[in-house]
C-alpha cells in the first residue's frame, strides 16, 4: 500500500532534477550507458563538464551542477564508502560498458570551465541565476525550433563568437520572432555560459 | 543516372573535406545536411520518380553551407547542394548588416517568397515531403505540360540584390521586410524551374518582389508578392503572391500558407485543345500543418495541402479540362535519434481532378542528418 505512495513522494521530491537528467543526459545516451559506471563526485563533475563542452547550451552551467548532484545524491552512482581511493576510481559494472561509457577527460577547468575540478557542491548558484538560465534556455528552444526541427542548434553554438554571429544572422531572418529584447537576453546568457573567468 | 549521383556525392564530399580545416576559426560557421528518403506509391503504373540514383522511390539530397564573418556586419555565405539535378550553388552572396532596419545582400540568393522557402532544407521541416505549393519533382504527375510542379520552386534560387531588415513596433511585435530585384523565373509557355536556376538571364527585364512579416515570439503573419516577365522576348508575365500564418501554443505549432501564381500563356503557340478566351492560367495552392511535440524527441504532424489550376491546358497536356486539382491529406512522425540525426515516416492520400488517375496512397520514410 505504501510503496506506490512512497514512489510518488520520491518522484515528486525532485522532479526537476529527474526530468533534467532525462532530457539532457538521456537525450544522447541510454540509461544503460549513463548509469553503468560509478565515479567520485569530482569525476562526475568532469564527465558532465566534458559533455557540456560538446554542447554548451544543451547543458547550461547551472544545469551541470544539478546533474552532478542528481547522479551523486539520487542515483548514488558513487563508489561504496568502504572502497579505498585508487588511481582510477571509475568502477564499471560490466565489461561491455567499458567501450561505451563516456571517457573521463582532463579536468575541465584546464580548458576554461571554472571550478570544474572542485567538489560538486562547492559553488552554489543563486536562485536568480537559475531562473535566468531557465528562461534563456527556454527562449532559445522556442525561437530556434520555429525553423530548426533538430536540436543541432545546441551543437552549433559552440563558441561565443560563432554564437553571437549566428544569433544576429538568425534574428534578421524574416519572421524569426526574435525581438531585440530576446536577442539581448540570449546574448547575456551566451556570455555567461562562455565566460571563462 | 546512378553514376551521376555518385559523382555528385563525391564532389560534395570533397568540398566538405576541403573546407573542414576552416572550422578552427571562430569567424567561420559551417553547417550542412543529408537526407535519404524513400517513397512507395500504391496502385499499378505509379508515376515515374526522378530519383538521380535511378532507384525507383529513393532520393538523396546533400548540402553544405559555410559563412565567413569578416566583422563589422560583413559576411560571405556559400552553400552547395546535390540532389536530383546534380551539384548546384544554392547560396553564394555577400551580406552587409548595417542596422536592424537596413541590411543588404547581393549575389545568388534564396529569394524570400513564402514562409516555407526559409525552411526548404529537409532538416528544417518535420514531414518527409514538401507542401504541394512548393512541390518539385516529388509531385505526382508533375509533367511540364501538365501541373508543371508547384507554385514556386523550393529552393527558390536566383541572382540579385535584396534589402531587408526589421523594425520594432511595440515590444515584442516587430515588422520584418524584404525588397528584392532578381533575374526572375524563366520559361517559354509556362515556367521552367530548371531553366530558372541558370546563371544567365534569359531576358532584359528583371523581376521584383517583396515580403513582409508581422511577428512576435509565438506567432507570425506574412505576405509575399513578386512578378516579372519570363520568356526570352519579355512579352509573357507572371505575378505571384501569398500569405502565411504561424502560431505556437505550448507543444502545438500551426502553420498555414496560401499561394497563387497568374501566368500569361503564349497565345500564338499551336495545339491548344480549347479556344483561348483568357490568355493566362491561374494556379493556387495551400497547406495547413499541425505539429505536436509528444516528447522532446518525438513530433507528430498532420497536414492537408492542395494545388489547383484554372485555365486552358497547355498544348500536349494530359490534363482533361480547364480545371484540375491535386489534394493531399496525410501525417507522419519525426523521431530525433540524436541532436543531429532523425528519422521521418509518413503516409499521404492523394486525390486528383482532371488527371487520369485513381487516388494514390503514398508511404514515405526518410533519414535526415544535420550538423
Amino acid at each position: 500500500m505504501l510503496a506506490p505512495l512512497l514512489l510518488m513522494v520520491s518522484m515528486s521530491a525532485a522532479p526537476s532534477a529527474r526530468v533534467l537528467y532525462e532530457t539532457k543526459c538521456l537525450y544522447c545516451h541510454s540509461a544503460v550507458v549513463t548509469e553503468a559506471a560509478v565515479r567520485t563526485p569530482a569525476q562526475w563533475k568532469k564527465v558532465v563538464a566534458s559533455m557540456r563542452r560538446k554542447a554548451p547550451l544543451l547543458i547550461a552551467r547551472g544545469e551541470a551542477r544539478q546533474l552532478v548532484s542528481y547522479l551523486v545524491t539520487t542515483l548514488k552512482l558513487v563508489p561504496p564508502p568502504s572502497s579505498k581511493p585508487r588511481a582510477a576510481t571509475v568502477v564499471l559494472n560490466s565489461p561491455a560498458v567499458r567501450e561505451t561509457a563516456p571517457p573521463v577527460e582532463p579536468p575541465a577547468d584546464s580548458e576554461g570551465l571554472p571550478g570544474a575540478a572542485d567538489d560538486a557542491t562547492s559553488t552554489e548558484p543563486s536562485d536568480e541565476n537559475d531562473r535566468f538560465e531557465g528562461h534563456a534556455t527556454e527562449l532559445i528552444e522556442r525561437r530556434c525550433s520555429k525553423c530548426h526541427t533538430l536540436s543541432r542548434v545546441y551543437t552549433k553554438l559552440d563558441t561565443l563568437d560563432r554564437s553571437l554571429v549566428t544569433l544576429r544572422r538568425m534574428r534578421l531572418k524574416p519572421g524569426s520572432g526574435i525581438s531585440a529584447t530576446d536577442a539581448a537576453t540570449i546574448e547575456r546568457f551566451l556570455r555567461t555560459q562562455f565566460d571563462t573567468r | 543516372m546512378a553514376r551521376v549521383a555518385a559523382t555528385n556525392v563525391v564532389q560534395v564530399a570533397c568540398l566538405f573535406v576541403a573546407v573542414s580545416g576552416a572550422w578552427a576559426n571562430d569567424n567561420v560557421i559551417l553547417s550542412g545536411s543529408a537526407n535519404l528518403d524513400y517513397r512507395y506509391v500504391s496502385g499499378s503504373n505509379p508515376p515515374g520518380n526522378p530519383s538521380a540514383l535511378g532507384l525507383t522511390g529513393l532520393g538523396l539530397e546533400v548540402a553544405m553551407k559555410g559563412v565567413i564573418d569578416f566583422g563589422h556586419g560583413l559576411s560571405f555565405t556559400a552553400k552547395v547542394c546535390g540532389g536530383c539535378h546534380g551539384v548546384e550553388i544554392d547560396q553564394g552572396y555577400g551580406e552587409l548588416m548595417l542596422r536592424d532596419a537596413l541590411n543588404v545582400r547581393l549575389g545568388r540568393l534564396n529569394v524570400p517568397f513564402g514562409e516555407f522557402n526559409l525552411r526548404h532544407d529537409p532538416v528544417n521541416f518535420t514531414l518527409p515531403s514538401k507542401p504541394l505549393p512548393y512541390a518539385m519533382g516529388d509531385l505526382l504527375y508533375y509533367g511540364p505540360q501538365d501541373f508543371n510542379l508547384g507554385i514556386v520552386p523550393a529552393p527558390y534560387v536566383d541572382n540579385g540584390a535584396e534589402l531587408y531588415g526589421t523594425v520594432a513596433l511595440s515590444s515584442p511585435v516587430q515588422l520584418d521586410y524584404s525588397v528584392y530585384v532578381v533575374k526572375g523565373l524563366a520559361g517559354s509557355n509556362d515556367l521552367d524551374f530548371a531553366a530558372s536556376r541558370r546563371y544567365l538571364d534569359n531576358n532584359r527585364i528583371p523581376a521584383v518582389g517583396t515580403r513582409w512579416v508581422l511577428a512576435s515570439g509565438d506567432w507570425a503573419l506574412g505576405a509575399s508578392l513578386s512578378g516579372g516577365t519570363y520568356d526570352d522576348a519579355d512579352t509573357l508575365t507572371y505575378v505571384m503572391g501569398g500569405a502565411d500564418f504561424y502560431l505556437r501554443l505550448g507543444k502545438v505549432t500551426l502553420r498555414a500558407e496560401g499561394l497563387f501564381r497568374r501566368t500569361q500563356l503564349d497565345a500564338t503557340a499551336p495545339g491548344y485543345r480549347y479556344q483561348l478566351i483568357d490568355s493566362f492560367f491561374l494556379k493556387a495552392g495551400y497547406y495547413a500543418q499541425l505539429d505536436c511535440d509528444l516528447t522532446q524527441a518525438l513530433t507528430l504532424s498532420v497536414r492537408a495541402d492542395g494545388l489547383f489550376r484554372w485555365g486552358a491546358p497547355l498544348p500536349a497536356s494530359h490534363l482533361e479540362g480547364p480545371f484540375a486539382s491535386i489534394t493531399r491529406y496525410g501525417g507522419g512522425l519525426l523521431y530525433r535519434l540524436s541532436p543531429s540525426l532523425a528519422v521521418k515516416a509518413g503516409y499521404e492520400w492523394w486525390n486528383f481532378v482532371a488527371i487520369a488517375s485513381l487516388p494514390r496512397h503514398v508511404a514515405r520514410a526518410a533519414l535526415v542528418f544535420g550538423y
